[in-house]
């Protein structure tokens, strides 16, 4: 197992390495100048001459050879230091450690809720496969998987906090600061966050958990009197999980990708709220460090995943 | 298993139903609520949103117009404008421009307090601009040749040559504490505002929220009114019109179009500043191109219907354009009759320019400004003109526009000032700051600016602009559309001085009240 967790190491370096290159040099083919958007965007009342331009891009390193760029950025990203963002004017390091704990939170509640309920709702119309709980839930996984996400946001806004007014419409609070409001203000964005995803696992789940009800054990198992609960958990649900598992790591990808949109339509300050702005004032080194953190995220889900087979199916061994 | 799966569904509806208590004030029907009368009333917390909250709130060199727009909630100039475009005294009670012996000079305000007890004083000025100068970002700062502070009170502004809106230019920029500065850092005073304002920050959570306490020392006594400010940023403009709708927002800063005609057909308040104007520009400085000939951008002009695309797409908030300049200001022309829609002309000139079956072309944009774009294409379409939309992302647009050049059009806008030839001379004067790269200008027009610039009074000054842009209007320097709205809207309970004593840049918000509900 070690052997397996330090090559998959290795493979994961690998493909850090072929991600920075790529979000790199794909960022600095995009035409134009990060520091003309700056100030093209803001043309109103700037007046920012050559000179003060010229000061700016030396500043932000932006006059120094491509490769050197490079260099300096991955040196940097070994050291901690991920750079200077144009737009915020503040050290890269710092904007993602304020953002990513809000990403996090809301990502993780959106995850571990779109798991357990997706599971729960498949073994559900899986055991129930034909009565009015399969009809009920079936139709609504196609549903969760093809509603837009932003759309469903907009969708709840008017509902819950327009015409209903249950829910703060907006904002973001830490729970160690005020867990009612936090709790509220979550609600609204971790459920647009988790439907999708929701949705997948309790279709997955629902055929993979109809596969193994199938299985001769699981016959021999009734035909001994046992008691369907004691079935299903203890002999039908680990081997039923396998897939399972191996979607819940996509999932994470799907849920971080969601954050971008549902964060600014909820107006939260996370990594995503930071990549649309960034994204579109060209801010090179956001753009690049928040896709290298995300690309952290998602190597080492996958490797939990893998890892986690071992667990679920003795019969897997690594070597 | 049934039974479990029961259990838990009414445990998922609980959880449900607990969050359901209300949070915030029930969703407001403007007509439900008594509008802001009377006397004014001290207290409560103004909610505004706004899609974009500054990133840098206290350092003036780095600010971008943004930031420099929402820093009349938390900072002060040494002037303000007032809604016809005059300068009115704010922390400099009088000021006289000398333009034989070049210089500028300041009388300050006594007994202003910044938010951090420091005295606010020449010295204090003095630092603020050369901050600017020494940056690169001081608007005309080529044109001051140095600053002296006389005595506390009084400061000097020496010029290198007459500039006729010099204080126009020193206007602009919001006056901080150096001392604050000095102690703490750059960094420091990116996130935290230190000024003379009715309103100081107390935090600052970069794209959430400004929050703001009335500050007890404010050299206006018996103001502010409010206790406090909350400037959220909510980038999406659905989730904002809601916001308005459900009470949970007293004020939508620049609210876009069409929520905004929505909110107002709801019955809510609008107030509506002109911001900027949108324009055509030709790559008239390419040689080789059609638009290098007048009579072309003549037709351009011709085959579109500005009135009615003005109000097919303006929402009620726009005014169409026959000149280079929007009515109410300095430069406009009541004489000057433009081109107006005349597609048979338009055909006649391209013509007679050598263009009869017409010819193929290319428009950069940018996204927002699709609808029009479009519009303009089927409105050349008719008259020959094959044009294509090219629509660029930030970065390629603004290459093209300051330094690459375009080809063919480039749909663009001009930013209007309170005194309407200041924003003009950065845009299309012979020194600009906001630079088009394909556009060209005439000898005529150009000695005009010259004159505006050399202007003695304010007077002559507007005059002469307006002249300017007659000339430009003439030329066809630039295609002219339609305005473009900064439109806010508030709920009634609101009193507002935001756009009634003010020019739109500025807001005496320490006059604002709400009237108890």
């Amino acid at each position: 197992m070690t052997t397996y967790i330090v090559r998959r190491l290795m493979q994961a370096l690998f493909v850090l390495i072929m991600v920075t290159l790529v979000i790199f040099f794909a960022m600095r083919l995009l035409p134009g100048d990060p520091l003309v958007i700056y100030i093209g965007q803001s043309q109103q009342f700037s007046s920012l001459s050559e000179e003060g331009l010229e000061k700016l891009r030396h500043q932000f390193g932006l006059d120094k050879p491509i490769m050197i760029q490079y260099a300096n950025w991955i040196y940097g990203v070994v050291r901690g230091d991920f750079g200077n963002s144009i737009f915020y004017t503040q050290p890269v390091g710092r904007l993602i450690l304020e953002r990513y704990p809000v990403t996090i939170h809301l990502g993780l509640l959106a995850f571990i809720l779109s798991t357990i309920l997706g599971i729960l709702a498949g073994l559900l119309a899986a055991i129930r496969r034909g009565k009015w709980a399969d009809r009920v839930v079936t139709p609504l996984t196609y549903i969760g998987i093809t509603v837009p996400i932003f759309w469903l946001g907009i969708l709840m806004i008017y509902t819950f906090g327009l015409k209903l007014n249950w829910l703060p419409i907006i904002g973001y609070t830490s729970p160690l600061d005020d867990f009612w409001l936090s709790t509220k203000q979550a609600i609204m964005p971790v459920t647009c966050l988790s439907v999708g995803a929701l949705a997948a696992t309790a279709r997955q789940m629902r055929s993979s958990m109809l596969e193994v009800i199938r299985q001769d054990y699981i016959r021999t198992a009734w035909s001994k009197g046992l008691r369907e609960r004691l079935i299903i958990v203890r002999h039908a649900l680990k081997n039923s999980l396998i897939p399972v598992i191996t979607v819940l790591g996509l999932h994470l990808g799907w849920i971080l990708g969601g954050s971008v949109i549902i964060e600014t339509v909820f107006s939260i300050p996370g990594i995503g709220y930071l990549m649309v702005t960034s994204i579109f004032s060209q801010d090179y080194a956001v753009v690049q460090s928040c896709t290298l953190i995300f690309a952290v995220m998602i190597i080492f889900a996958n490797l939990i995943v893998d890892i986690s087979y071992g667990w679920l199916d003795p019969r897997i061994k690594y070597g | 298993m049934k039974k479990f799966f029961i259990f838990l569904g009414i445990m998922v509806s609980c959880a449900f139903l607990m969050s359901a208590p209300t949070l915030s004030a029930p969703a407001t029907n403007p007509s439900s609520t008594s509008p802001a009368s009377g006397q004014p009333q001290y207290g409560g917390t103004l909610k505004v949103i706004v899609t974009a909250i500054p990133n840098n709130i206290g350092y003036l060199p780095m600010m971008n117009a943004d930031a420099q727009l929402r820093s009349c909630m938390y900072a002060e100039r040494l002037m303000d404008v007032d809604i016809k475009g005059d300068l009115v005294p704010c922390l400099a009670e009088s000021w006289k421009v000398d333009p034989d012996n070049l210089t500028v000079t300041f009388n300050l305000r006594k007994g202003v307090k910044f938010h951090d007890g420091t005295d606010f004083n020449a010295e204090a000025v003095r630092w603020n601009f050369q901050e600017l100068l020494n940056a690169g970002s001081m608007p005309c700062g080529r044109y001051i040749k140095s600053i002296e502070v006389v005595d506390d009170y009084t400061i000097r502004f020496y010029l290198k040559q007459n500039n006729s809106h010099i204080v126009y230019d020193i206007w602009r920029p919001w006056i901080f504490s150096p001392t604050a500065f000095q102690k703490n850092g750059k960094d420091w005073a990116i996130t935290h505002a230190v000024s003379t304002s009715a309103f100081k920050v107390v935090e600052f959570q970069r794209d959430v929220v400004i929050k703001m306490e009335k500050f007890e020392g404010y050299w206006r006594r018996g103001r502010p009114y409010l206790e406090g400010i909350e400037l959220r940023a909510v980038k999406d403009p659905a989730t904002c019109s809601v916001m308005i709708q459900a009470g949970q927002a007293d004020l939508w800063l620049q609210a876009t179009p069409p929520e905004a005609a929505e909110l107002r057909d709801k019955g809510y308040e609008v107030r509506i500043a002109t911001s900027t104007f949108n324009n055509i520009y030709p790559d008239s400085k390419n040689s080789n191109s059609p638009f290098a000939k007048k009579k072309v951008c003549e037709a351009v002009e011709y085959a579109i219907d500005r009135p009615a695309m003005s109000k097919a797409l303006g929402y009620g908030f726009t005014i169409p354009l026959n000149q280079l300049a929007p009515p109410d200001t300095s430069g406009y022309n009541p004489d000057f009759k433009g081109r107006p829609y005349d597609p048979v002309k338009a055909k006649q000139l391209l013509a007679e320019a050598g263009y009869p079956d017409g010819f193929k072309t290319t428009i950069n944009l940018l996204s927002p400004v699709l609808n029009l774009g479009t519009v303009i294409q089927n409105y050349l379409s008719a008259i020959g003109i094959d044009m294509k939309l090219d629509i660029a992302d930030p970065g390629r647009y603004w290459a093209k526009q300051f330094t690459d050049g375009w080809n063919g059009l480039h749909l663009g806008v001009a930013a209007i000032s309170p005194e309407y030839c200041v924003a003009w001379l950065h845009h299309f004067g012979r020194d600009p700051d906001i630079k088009f790269a394909s556009l060209a200008k005439s000898s005529e027009f150009l000695a005009t600016c010259d004159k505006v610039m050399g202007a003695r009074d304010i007077l002559s000054m507007r005059a002469l602009t307006k002249q300017m842009v007659t000339q430009a209007s003439e030329d066809a320097l630039a295609i002219p559309l339609y305005t473009n709205p900064a439109v806010t809207i508030t709920q009634k309970y609101v009193n507002t001085t935001y756009c009634k004593d003010l020019y739109w840049t500025g807001w005496r918000i320490g006059d604002d009240w709400i009237s108890k509900k």
